[in-house]
């Protein structure tokens, strides 16, 4: 079947499905960037402002959570990234779903997990944040480099041997340089995810730890220091648009495999295989299991009063100024994260189109990924703040950036099969009559559908984790789920910790039983 | 004596016999090739003698040295494969220099060395090409100066011409018989060769031996087809 041609001549200049698109990360993401940046220069304390107390702290604290996160993550995802990638095993495909799950967990379900495993000495420490970074980025690491790494022919390994190579120099001299253009994208990624962690620093870094967006967050809300805050977010953004522009421009040319998805042709795993496989998934399920037993636990007692707090059957208790709607929160998470998904994906969908016709619309869609969460919510609030401008309070305004927030990702699962969609059964139906519309209506669409619903899935997984850009959205009576986790768990008292940890739990449920599902129905 | 033995040599898969009680001796600069039906265990063959797979039973001698539990690096074989197997994140001359590069051999010698094989197989000017631009015919070539490299003293050749067009097929069959030529007259290398094509078989090599399917024998004892004395027939 013929493949890949583009599926217009005409469209290919105006990028008409894309505009949607275009649209919404203009006004959510590019304006208030543009405000922002544009209130750094007149601010006029460029320089001062790294003088300020915490900004070189929390510079520095990114530098090296981020150096450290990275290694240590690299150092836990070697051993199930070449044995999922290298070895045949039974239930390879579930050790991989699971592996990779953490990935979409919200980050302060994560940050709840190792709140309710550690011992309390470890809690608010670095070696906690450590903790939480790699199993959430080990998952990263896995995602990037076992597709690349499967598809590696064993043959060429058996040929590097019969030319001499022991088992080891063929490993480090044929694989490892195959891959590395994948390794070198996962362990950048993971640093800038986890130079740029808010949700995991908050919940376990403690008072005197802050990321830059940490940092960010603390002198817009608590300091009121919003030049500060503005300038490190424009700072911020520059530094990052700059690595991911230089990691572009010296990513090597792609390596063209003589064939793909070998794992069927792979080696049967051996004991130590399956031993590290079944110590990497105990480190996965460990900490999500001691977060269901601490949302089961009121004050040393098994209870299920969290659980009724979080539906709204028990009220949080304490004094009247500091109640909150467990059960509103649940409710407004779920949502929002359908308003999302509703308009992440149709926009989504028509980036794909115009970025498969034309890789430069790549770039609108991808824009929101180059920019931390937290900036773009600080962005909104200051751009849209007054007369009819004034959105702070909308309803729409939520779902619509978490749609923002989820389109990268909407955009990169389905591009691929877009611009693989074969030409002729759409040639097939236009003989047969079909218009353009019903074109797309009875063929292109269903042929997408697998990656529509994964696409789909991934935005509601990523709107009801979205803590970042919504902890400065959210108001006292719109708080979502993980805001309000956020908000419990720094509260003392065991009930208020009960209904945070059962939160956390059903946020993670949710969460990986959507990743889980559409995992199990993609094609292997 | 010397050159290659492969001493009764069995191995199964699942349960399922391949090759049973299979004996074959190559002589130094001897050239034998394995024809037989696909599934017939000829590639198996050639991978329990570069030592990609063990054997259930039975050994395989290198100049009168048991080398079957050696490591395939060890074994001094050199193999080109069905689908040539290029180091796709090299480049034409890493990949033939790649033997040389893992024995510790230096740069003006690697590049002299190259240099001398990519003539041999006439690519002297794709030297610093991509394999990946590399036509069907070219990559073989490749493919075949890479496993001369270290100058083995086994040579094995599993369907090396396959996938060619007719035209390449021959001219390449005709340029490998000069090469192996060459190659016997000055290093002693013996080469088992495997191939579907009776034809290829009868060019290139001294001595065609049948291997039967052991589906539809009891035993898959080769049969020997021809028995000319090594370097009589002339490709």
């Amino acid at each position: 079947m013929e493949a890949g041609r583009p599926l217009s001549g005409r469209a290919r200049s105006l990028g008409g499905p894309a505009w949607p698109a275009a649209a919404l990360v203009t006004l959510l993401v590019v304006v208030p960037m543009l405000v922002l940046a544009s209130r750094s220069v007149r601010g006029g304390d460029i320089v001062e402002v790294w003088s300020r107390p915490g900004v070189g702290e929390a510079v520095r604290f990114s530098l090296v959570i981020g150096l450290a996160s990275t290694f240590v993550t690299l150092v836990a995802a070697a051993g199930p990234t070449v044995v999922i990638g290298r070895r045949r095993f039974r239930g390879r495909s579930v050790a991989l779903a699971i592996l990779t799950a953490p990935f979409v967990l919200p980050t302060v379900v994560v940050g709840s997990a190792f709140l309710a495993l550690l011992p309390d000495h470890l809690d608010r420490t670095i070696w906690a944040v450590l903790a939480a970074h790699a199993f959430f980025n080990t998952s990263v690491v896995i995602r990037q480099v076992v597709p690349l790494l499967e598809s590696v022919d064993e043959g060429l390994l058996e040929a590097a041997r019969t030319l001499g190579a022991g088992p080891w120099r063929a490993w480090t001299s044929v694989a490892l340089p195959i891959v590395r253009p994948a390794l070198l994208s996962a362990a950048g990624l993971v640093f800038l995810l986890s130079a740029t962690s808010f949700g995991v620093v908050r919940i376990l870094g403690g008072p005197s730890r802050a990321t830059v967006d940490v940092e960010i967050h603390r002198r817009a809300v608590l300091l009121g220091d919003l030049s500060g805050a503005t300038i490190l977010a424009v700072a911020q953004t520059l530094v990052v648009a700059a690595v991911v522009a230089v990691a572009a421009r010296r990513r090597p040319p792609a390596i063209r495999l003589a064939r793909s998805g070998l794992a069927r042709d792979l080696p049967l795993a051996g004991p130590w295989a399956h031993v590290t496989i079944v110590v990497s998934i105990a480190i996965v399920v460990v900490p999500l299991a001691a977060l269901v037993a601490s949302s089961l636990r009121v004050g040393g007692n098994w209870s299920i009063a969290g659980w009724r707090m979080l539906l709204g059957l028990e009220p949080l208790g304490g004094p009247s100024a500091l109640r909150v709607d467990v059960a509103g929160a649940l409710r407004r998470s779920l949502v929002i994260a359908l308003g999302a998904v509703l308009l992440a994906t149709p926009l989504g969908v028509g980036a794909a189109v115009a970025a498969a016709r034309d890789s430069r619309w790549r770039v609108i869609s991808m824009l929101p990924a180059a920019v931390s969460a937290i900036v773009v919510g600080f962005g909104i609030v200051v751009t849209y703040d007054e007369g009819f401008l004034d959105w702070r309070g909308s309803v729409w305004l939520v779902p619509a950036v978490h749609a923002s927030v989820a389109l990268p990702f909407v955009t990169r699962v389905v591009e691929p099969l877009v611009a693989a969609l074969p030409h002729g059964p759409v040639e097939a139906a236009a003989t047969l009559g079909a218009n353009r519309p019903t074109t797309w209506r009875l063929v292109r669409l269903p042929m997408l559908r697998p990656a529509i619903t994964t696409a789909a899935a991934f935005s509601g997984a990523l709107s009801l984790g979205e803590f970042g850009a919504t902890a400065f959205l959210a108001r006292t009576d719109s708080r979502t789920l993980p805001v309000l986790v956020d908000l419990l768990v720094g509260r003392s008292g065991e009930r208020p910790f009960a209904a945070a940890m059962a939160a956390s739990t059903l946020l993670f449920v949710i969460t990986f039983a959507l990743v889980l599902g559409v995992e199990r129905r993609r094609p292997t | 004596m010397s050159g290659l033995n492969i001493v009764a040599i069995a191995k199964a898969f699942a349960g399922r016999p391949v090759l049973d009680d299979v004996s074959l001796s190559l002589e130094p600069g001897e050239r034998l090739a394995l024809v037989g039906p696909s599934g017939c265990g000829k590639s198996t063959l050639l991978r329990i003698v570069a030592g990609l797979e063990s054997p259930d039973r039975g050994r395989i001698e290198i100049d009168d040295i048991d080398v079957t539990d050696v490591p395939t690096h060890r074994r001094g074989v050199g193999m080109v494969f069905q689908d040539d197997q290029l180091f796709p994140h090299l480049d034409v001359a890493d990949n033939v220099a790649f033997a040389l590069r893992v024995r510790g051999v230096g740069r003006a010698e690697r590049t002299r060395r190259v240099a001398e094989l990519l003539g041999l197989v006439g690519l002297g000017h794709l030297a610093e090409a991509h394999v990946g631009q590399l036509s069907g015919g070219e990559a073989k070539r490749v493919a075949l100066a890479r496993s001369l490299a270290i100058a083995p003293r086994v040579l094995l050749l599993d369907e090396p011409l396959t996938g060619l067009d007719r035209e390449r097929h021959d001219s390449l069959m005709t340029e490998l018989g000069s090469i192996l030529d060459a190659m016997g007259r000055e290093t002693g290398t013996s080469v088992l060769l495997v191939t579907h094509d009776p034809a290829e078989a009868d060019f290139l090599a001294g001595r065609v031996v049948r291997l039967t399917d052991r589906r539809d024998r009891e035993v898959a004892n080769p049969v020997i087809e021809g028995s000319d004395e090594p370097g009589d027939r002339q490709p």
